[in-house]
């Protein structure tokens, strides 16, 4: 690992509330209505920009709470700061995961105008969706997030959506796709129910679920594939460039690498590696924070970072999973937040996180690879149906 | 490492559509496979056929230099880049953004 960070994105916390009340949310703050004031954010851009450690492109992830919660008018004032700071050779990507409810004409026209990714987040169908995503006085949310999704499309904004998976989606690969076909959804990303801060998943004390999620996947991916109306499907596709390299590419991680994940919530704290930490305490680690954008620069919290217990105990678990997991060539050291809340400490190597993201889909990737080999006549040749693929700047967003 | 010299040509044909293509492709021999898997027993461990994975990518890349041709539309080295930044382009997920780390290995709450 490199001590000179390289910074791919920035998640921004730029409140911790959220109108409505997930059954399984981590997030520990949600109901706290602080706003990020607009020197923070410009502050935490000036400094990411005189330090010369960005990547050529930052995605910069506007998340939980939930951001449409602060006014379309402070977005459009903090990505103008951004854009005036912003050096020629670097790019900024804004990006909103959003629960859907409040997009309306004035959201479309923002995403439209600064080229925004947007993530919604569906479970699927009303009876899938409604079982955990929930207001704040517990009636369903999907009304408002189909809502949410129309209006994306009648105003041809790009979107993808994240679905957790329960329990009960677990069986239903062919009900999710007409689904998402019916609503015109063609980039899709599964999350599986985990097991984060406060929140307990009920499906990774389940023995079957690796049997159950890889069979899963593996049919919503033939069909949705043979459908030819899905344009991507992440579990699978951002496996396939990180198994079909050529040697000696390297596949990063930067979920362990110091900085290369700059996460600030909205008092300008500063914490690195999995997003998920930010917000919780562990008197230990400091609750994880590595100072605050507005005291500190951040070569003072790079230093911090790479003299912290948080930082040493992350290398550990990364080297104990190169010398110990088959899957770390295309992994590279597991996500620290699920090592901690299902192994209790960051030191340790697999998880359920680890099965489920990254075994289950390399291991039917190979399989299916296995029997191309075996019997390469047989493989179709590789249509693009009629879509066209992510380009730049709707990239799955 | 052992070249299978059988599935450079496959290889060859479907890298150059991307992840899409690949998608596409992997997804239809899955799905219509007759063959029977390969017993557990008898399978190299999954480090060693990842291995060989990129030892097949390599020489397919290698094969097209070697003869001449460019891989593809693109330049070999350009695609290296993309590889790089962990996707690549052509018919794939271009845009350093999810491959900068963006998604996989990555965030998945985004």
């Amino acid at each position: 690992m490199t001590a000179t960070p390289e910074i791919g994105m920035v998640v921004v916390q730029p409140t911790a509330f959220c109108n409505i009340a997930c059954t399984y949310c981590y997030l520990p703050d949600r109901s706290n209505k602080h706003v990020i004031a607009q020197s923070t954010v410009t502050r935490l851009f000036e400094q990411i920009f005189a330090s010369g450690w960005s990547c050529p492109e930052i995605t910069v992830i506007w998340h939980a709470g939930e951001p449409l919660v602060v006014p379309v008018s402070f977005y459009r004032e903090a990505f103008a700061t951004i854009e005036r700071m912003r050096p020629a050779s670097v790019h900024v990507k804004h990006s909103f995961q959003t629960n859907g409810t409040l997009i309306d004409t004035a959201w479309c026209a923002l995403f439209k105008d600064w080229d925004v990714g947007v993530g919604v987040s569906l479970d699927g169908p009303r009876e899938l969706h409604d079982l955990h995503r929930k207001s704040r006085s517990g009636k369903g949310t999907f009304d408002r997030t189909i809502a949410g999704i129309r209006c994306l499309r009648e105003n041809g904004v790009p979107f993808h959506v994240i679905s957790v998976l329960s329990h009960t989606s677990l069986d239903q690969p062919e009900g999710l796709l007409d689904f998402y076909l019916s609503e015109g959804i063609d980039q899709i990303c599964f999350n599986v129910e985990e097991s984060e801060g406060d929140h307990v998943s009920s499906l990774f004390s389940g023995p079957e679920l690796r049997r159950r999620y890889a069979a899963f996947l593996r049919r919503f991916w033939h069909l949705a594939r043979e459908s030819g109306r899905i344009r991507f499907l992440r579990e699978i596709d951002l496996a396939l460039p990180r198994m079909f390299r050529p040697e000696g590419v390297p596949a990063r991680n930067i979920q362990v690498e110091p900085l290369a994940m700059l996460n600030v919530d909205s008092h300008g704290n500063v914490s690195s590696f999995s997003p998920e930490l930010l917000g919780l305490k562990n008197p230990d680690y400091r609750d994880y924070l590595l100072g605050n954008i507005n005291f500190q620069s951040l070569s003072e919290i790079r230093d911090t970072c790479l003299a912290s217990p948080l930082y040493r105990d992350i290398c550990s678990g990364v080297e104990a999973c190169r010398k110990s997991c088959d899957y770390f060539s295309v992994c590279g050291g597991g996500a620290p937040v699920n090592k901690l809340f299902e192994n209790g400490s960051f030191t340790g190597t697999e998880t359920s996180y680890c099965t489920l993201t990254q075994m289950v889909p390399t291991d039917l990737i190979l399989e299916a690879y296995d029997r191309l080999e075996r019997s390469p006549a047989a493989v179709a040749p590789p249509a693009t149906h009629s879509l066209s693929p992510i380009a730049s700047g709707d990239a799955a967003a | 490492m052992s070249q299978n010299r059988r599935t450079l040509p496959t290889l060859a044909r479907l890298l150059p559509c991307g992840a899409l293509g690949l998608s596409v492709g992997l997804a239809a021999a899955d799905a219509s496979a007759t063959t029977v898997a390969e017993p557990e027993g008898n399978k190299a461990s999954v480090a060693q056929r990842l291995q060989s994975l990129r030892n097949d990518v390599s020489g397919a890349l290698e094969q097209h230099r070697k003869d001449g041709e460019p891989f593809v539309v693109v330049d070999p080295e350009q695609m290296l880049a993309w590889w790089g930044n962990g996707g690549w382009r052509n018919g794939g997920w271009r845009n350093g953004g999810w491959g900068n780390g963006g998604w996989h290995n990555g965030w998945h709450n985004w």
